[in-house]
């Protein structure tokens, strides 16, 4: 029978390449974008940090937003997955560490991080697929989760239904096609199953949309049962993908280009678009996990998960020269302090759009200028006095990264009654930042020295070599060069839960105890720090803690009464340790454990056609530590801002709920109220990135500052018809506001403030903290399935076709937002470096197409 | 699962996984744009002290003279047509990489704005009237360079013109001029040419025998800010800047100055070596005090040799005996610290030459023992007589002028023979040395 469909695969690259509409098998998830943590100010002309986001279409590809996923059971999670995601809705504000992530069985989160390895899935999620999920601090039997809750995800669902399947779809927010083809043996009575997955998108580029996307997701899982007791699995994912980069932009970007498409990482090179800034992400993963049930109340499960791969991030490196990102805030027609100029300038921009975009040619022109100034210590005799010295590259910033995840666990019901589970975690896990030549873009080859320690000459004759060992050395393309550092980290955890039912009540407790050892390692010794970057530093244990428990009164057998509380304490990440991890081992002299203590309570309602939740929280945190890098005007270096004793108090009331109305309606609600702060007066140290001098040090004034990152109010309303004829439609309401762009702290500081005057309007501007605007959007999705008997007799295909319509009725919206980390003051008594926005599509369609047989 | 339909997903994968590697594109090619205006026009159209706005659509072209290669100029590149000069203030750095020296500019000014700072004419693109009194041009912005300039033809190098202290006026300004016969006055001799280690700017005072004086402004930025100031006289090159009432020249880098002449108000040169050998005792072996003569192989020793009444140095091999014959004249030392065109010369005759070597080298860490290959010589470019190979040769001759200027504290000459005395292959020419003189400014 499958031959008779192996014409498709013909058909295919056809399809393809004439980027007809099709039809995607699921619903599209809501689009999402994300945020680096450096928003990257640069020295008056030489600096090569670029900043810059990165937008794509899978909600599995979320690498910062750890948000709500994927589950059928509270229609909070499904709405703030499916249709609060594009406004970067974060459920109670929680960072991405506060909740728990396990893939069979296999703790995922990477200690050095944080971070949720989501790439390692990303276009899978048809496959991998969350089984198991608790909100909050709920218990769930697996893990003991933690504050933002826990998720289990499992890759061997498909291996239960033999099938094969095949889909395209299609989305024309960003204008990406996907092809994915899957097939499964089934379950045998004896031996292995098996499932494959493919998965292959991809978009071009175009002046409507400039933006690029090409990514593989491939899957084989595998999976014998022995005698109806013992499961052996095991999956192996590996997802290369390479996106660009979108970069947020000011008011008065948007307001020139008028596009809120409009993005800098981008030019025209032969009439073609060549993106400076993209991502690529590079990793194998393999999950093999053995579960043992001693009987029909009792599992033991031994997981493993190993990871390994790059991410790398591209973008233009440039030594002395001319800044080439074309929104450099010098480029502005604000930063004139003429206003016929300012006009000739924006008038240049509206009739030249191309020149708010990378001037390839120039980059090259430049390079083919340069000479070699006699500095290059092993330029080859062809070379000398001949050879191009690049001023500008393309380098790729690649972070090697390693995981290993050893995990335990232990569940068993005891009379019906006790719950208990326990279990315990190892990791390892291991990252290497360094930087890659990309393209030399003309020249022969750079030089590998350290352009911002410059300054530093005077004082130090070897301040700007990155490897002492080797000074002033040629690199060439496909060479590493820069910084080398990397980080080691283990995790060790043990855990247990009790929970008990009753007729009346069901309670719980647990406890998770944890320690961590760090330590960063130098591969290379620089002219900065020679006796502190090369080798292992010394090792920093921190250990980290979880108490949580909860009681729940039945009222009857459908409304509870539940309250909830936990006390959680864990050490800070490596990058709130390392001052500059990139030059030396140099690190704060305040560890400290950040505490949390959170409560909740509230009622839930639950009945054959209606259930509701209604829940308070309130979650506070002290002693929490960060640090940040940025370029000071004041100071006129780059500096680190070590922060201490932040203060954050996250609270609110959550109700949502869902009523079945009959076979075939159903309404679903779900709405937050938060009230998402700053607590407290924490402390800021400013130290010089190229000597560890202190500059500052003083308290911060951001007490009752809201948290940035997310609405912190949102309304959802959804109606949903579906038949057993195989239509659906659905059609949802959502309005998110209260959404604020996060804080650069040392706005508010004493010193700052003294360089503003009191008099002046500015000084109001400057404290203040910008609201976004509000979001609404209604989403609607059709969607028909049907088998076709009438030429198949037996075991017809199933033909699955969608159609949506996601965020109507804006064109665009703003999805979030930041203040800069410069600050200075136009000839005009404007901002010189006003906030940044993320930008989102607003309406668009998507359709999908699919046959499973 | 259908190996055909497998075989046709990696088909379409790889089909689409291609993607084109980015090459070099061409480079632009240069303008095809034509001028309609010259400089001297465009300067006829500011008045000093004023900024004027340039509402025509005028079209200049110069070639670049000047930018920010060493750093001495800032944000500023200098064209120069056949008429005139002007200074185009950019606000971007490593210029020299856009519009390197010799690079035919056309420049479209319209909606372009001319002011002067102090005096010296200049073209940006706005004007920052934050102070009523005191407008100041502002620099063209980067994103209309490509506007208001488009590069032609490469390598159109301008030839500096020549003019006199007391020629130079406004007409001359921005241009690529050569000051001849000037020197530094005393004060500024073997100064640095700026302040590098607190960045600062520096005027040092050149002057002229009988034209005048002006300033030498050199910016505390400049990559040769360290470098010492000439004692000589000679000539510069540079840019002719004004401000307010001086008159400045400003380098583009040290290869613009050669001042090593002599000064104009000196007494000519002074003279740090003289040995003419006639206080000493003829037929003897070489002894002056402060001198070396070793003789390292071959024991032969420079000796005294006294013929018409003149008294001469004299070397060979002859008679000696031996397979290899290697002696060492050298001078006392010489300080050549805070002098400039030092220069050596030396006269030498040769007898029955048959192939021995005389030459002269100068050191200056010779360490006056009797060891005098453990030091580091060098060889100097010194015309030796050679040739007469019977017994009476042509005549003197002279070294030629061998410029010692590079070389600084205590410097030793040193006369080296090579000669052989054994085997077929003889070598054991004579040689006689007289008059080593070396005179400096």
């Amino acid at each position: 029978m499958l031959k008779k469909f192996s014409w498709i695969g013909l058909l295919a690259p056809i399809i393809i390449s004439a980027q007809l509409p099709s039809k995607k098998a699921s619903p599209v998830r809501a689009v999402d974008s994300l945020q680096l943590p450096v928003p990257a100010p640069a020295e008056a002309e030489n600096t090569p940090v670029s900043s810059s986001q990165n937008d794509t279409e899978e909600a599995s590809d979320e690498m910062y937003y750890p948000s709500l996923l994927q589950s059928a059971r509270d229609p909070l999670i499904t709405t703030a997955m499916y249709d609060w995601g594009a406004a970067r809705f974060s459920w109670r504000g929680y960072i991405r560490e506060r909740a728990e992530h396990r893939i069979n069985g296999a703790l995922i989160g990477f200690p050095i991080t944080g971070q949720v390895p989501w790439y390692i899935m990303n276009g899978m999620s048809s496959q991998i697929r969350m089984s198991q999920s608790a909100l909050g601090i709920a218990p769930v039997e697996y893990s003991l989760g933690n504050l933002a809750g826990s998720r289990m995800f499992d890759g061997t669902n498909s291996l239960s239904q033999q099938q094969t399947a095949i889909s395209v779809g299609y989305a024309d927010n960003r204008q990406t096609l996907r092809f994915n083809l899957a097939h499964s043996s089934g379950m045998p009575v004896k031996g292995w199953a098996w499932s494959t997955y493919f998965q292959y998108a991809t978009n071009r580029a175009t002046n409507a949309y400039p933006g690029m996307l090409t990514s593989f997701s491939g899957l084989i899982a595998t999976e014998k049962k022995y005698r109806n007791s013992q499961r052996l699995y095991a999956m192996f994912c590996f997802a290369p993908q390479v996106i660009s980069k979108q970069s947020p932009i000011t008011r008065e970007l948007f307001h020139i280009n008028g596009n809120f498409r409009y993005n800098s990482n981008w030019g025209f090179q032969e009439n073609q678009i060549r993106f400076a800034a993209t991502r690529t992400y590079q990793f194998p993963a393999l999950f093999i996990t053995h579960e043992y049930s001693a009987n029909q109340h009792t599992v033991r499960k031994w997981s493993l998960a190993a990871i390994s791969g790059y991410q790398g991030d591209q973008g233009l490196d440039w030594y002395q020269v001319a800044d080439p990102r074309p929104d450099y805030y010098r480029y502005m027609p604000s930063y004139s302090a003429d206003s016929l100029l300012q006009q000739r300038v924006i008038d240049l921009f509206q009739q030249n759009p191309e020149r708010l975009q990378i001037n390839w040619q120039q980059l090259y022109a430049t390079n083919l200028q340069s000479r070699d100034n006699g500095i290059a210590a092993n330029l080859p005799a062809g070379l000398v006095n001949s050879g191009y010295r690049s001023r500008y590259i393309v380098e790729e910033r690649r972070t090697h990264t390693r995981l290993f995840s050893l995990n335990y666990y232990y569940h068993t019901l005891v009379r019906k009654v006790v719950d208990f589970s326990a279990g315990a975690s190892w990791q390892l896990a291991e990252n290497r930042y360094r930087k890659k030549v990309v393209d030399l873009l003309g020249g022969d080859y750079y030089l590998n020295i350290n352009g911002f320690a410059d300054a530093q000459l005077q004082d130090n004759a070897l301040a700007n070599q990155y490897n002492i060992a080797e000074p002033n050395p040629t690199i060439y393309k496909g060479d590493y060069f820069g910084y080398d550092f990397g980080f080691r980290q283990t995790h060790t955890e043990f855990w247990c839960q009790w929970q008990q039912n009753s007729k009346r009540v069901d309670w719980f407790v647990a406890g998770r105890w944890g320690v961590d050892r760090l330590m960063r390692k130098g591969y290379v010794a620089n002219g900065l720090f020679p006796l502190n970057s090369f080798g292992n530093s010394l090792p920093i244990t921190t250990q980290a803690y979880l108490a949580k428990g909860g009681i729940t009164r039945k009222l009857n057998g459908n409304h509870f009464l539940f309250a909830q509380a936990a006390f959680q304490s864990r050490g800070p990440l490596a990058a709130a340790i390392f001052i500059h991890p990139r030059y030396s081992a140099f690190t704060r002299n305040d560890i400290t454990a950040e505490k949390t203590f959170h409560m909740e309570a509230g009622w839930v309602f639950r009945s054959p056609s209606m259930s509701s939740r209604l829940s308070l929280f309130s979650t506070q945190t002290n002693q929490a530590q960060e640090i940040q890098s940025f370029y000071n005007d004041a100071a006129a270096t780059w500096v680190n801002h070590v922060v201490s004793g932040l203060g954050f108090l996250q609270r609110g009331v959550e109700w949502s709920g869902s009523v079945q109305w009959n076979v075939d309606w159903n309404v679903d609600w779900a709405a937050c109220f938060y009230q998402l702060l700053y607590r407290g007066q924490p402390t800021g140290k400013l130290y010089a990135d190229n000597t560890e001098s202190l500059l500052s040090s003083e308290p911060l004034w951001i007490n009752g500052y809201r948290l940035g990152g997310t609405p912190q109010q949102a309304l959802h309303i959804g109606l949903r018809y579906q038949t057993s004829e195989g239509w659906m439609a659905s059609v949802s309401i959502n309005q998110l506001s209260n959404h604020w762009v996060s804080l650069h702290y040392l706005r508010r500081t004493s010193s700052v403030l003294a360089s503003v005057d009191p008099a002046s309007p500015l000084r109001q501007t400057w404290m203040e903290q910008e609201k976004l605007p509000d979001v609404l959007s209604i989403h609607a999705l059709f969607g028909y399935s049907f088998r076709l008997t009438k030429f198949y007799k037996q075991k017809a295909p199933v033909i699955r076709i969608f159609l949506s319509a996601r965020n109507f009725p804006t064109r665009y919206f703003i999805a979030g937002g930041y203040e800069q980390a410069r600050w200075d003051v136009n000839a005009d008594g404007q901002i010189r470096f006003p906030n940044k926005y993320f930008f989102s599509p607003g309406s668009y369609f998507t359709s999908s197409f699919q046959i499973s047989f | 699962m259908s190996s055909r339909i497998f075989y046709c997903f990696l088909w379409m994968v790889c089909l689409q996984a291609c993607r084109p590697q980015w090459d070099q594109p061409a480079l632009s090619m240069p303008a095809s744009l034509s001028a309609n205006t010259t400089l001297r026009e465009i300067h006829k159209l500011h008045f000093p002290g004023n900024v004027e706005k340039i509402v025509d659509d005028w079209v200049v072209v110069g070639v670049v003279v000047a930018n920010d290669r060493t750093d001495n100029f800032y944000k500023t590149i200098v064209i120069q047509d056949a008429t005139a000069g002007l200074s185009i203030r950019l606000d971007a750095t490593a210029l020299h990489l856009s519009y390197p020296e010799g690079m035919q500019v056309y420049l479209r000014l319209k909606g372009c704005w001319l002011g002067d700072y102090g005096g010296l004419l200049q073209l940006g693109a706005g004007v920052d009237r934050s102070d009523s009194i005191y407008p100041r041009l502002l620099p063209i912005p980067v994103p209309l360079f490509q506007q208001v300039l488009v590069p032609g033809l490469p390598n159109q190098w301008v030839k500096p013109r020549e003019v006199n202290i007391s020629q130079l006026s406004d007409s001359f300004q921005n241009c690529l001029l050569t000051i001849p016969e000037v020197e530094l006055i005393p004060s500024d001799t073997g100064k640095a040419w700026a302040d590098a280690n607190n960045q600062a700017a520096v005027n040092h005072v050149i002057r002229s025998c009988n034209s005048g004086s002006m300033y030498v402004r050199t910016s505390g930025f400049a990559k040769f800010a360290s470098a010492k100031t000439p004692r000589g006289n000679g000539k510069i090159i540079g840019i002719y800047t004004v401000f307010g009432w001086e008159k400045q020249l400003v380098m583009r880098d040290t290869s613009d100055v050669a001042m090593d002449g002599l000064r104009c108000t000196g007494s000519g040169y002074k003279t740090l070596l003289w040995e003419d050998f006639d206080l000493q005792k003829p037929a003897a072996v070489l002894s002056i005090a402060g001198w070396k003569n070793i003789a390292e192989m071959g024991g032969q020793s420079f000796y005294i040799k006294s013929a018409f009444n003149e008294r001469y140095a004299t070397i060979e091999a002859f008679a000696c005996g031996q397979p290899r014959v290697a002696s060492w004249l050298i001078s006392a030392p010489v300080n050549l610290t805070g002098t400039s065109g030092a220069r050596l010369s030396f006269d030498t005759r040769d007898v029955f030459d048959n192939g021995a070597s005389l030459k002269v080298y100068v050191s200056t860490n010779y360490d006056g023992t009797n060891n005098p290959s453990k030091s580091k010589w060098t060889l100097l470019p010194a015309s030796i007589a050679n040739g007469t190979t019977g017994a009476v040769s042509a005549g003197w001759k002279n070294s030629g002028s061998i410029s010692l200027s590079g070389y600084k504290g205590n410097c030793h000459i040193a006369f080296k023979y090579e000669g052989v005395d054994t085997g077929r292959n003889r070598q054991t020419t004579t040689f006689h040395i007289d008059r080593i003189s070396i005179v400096a400014n």
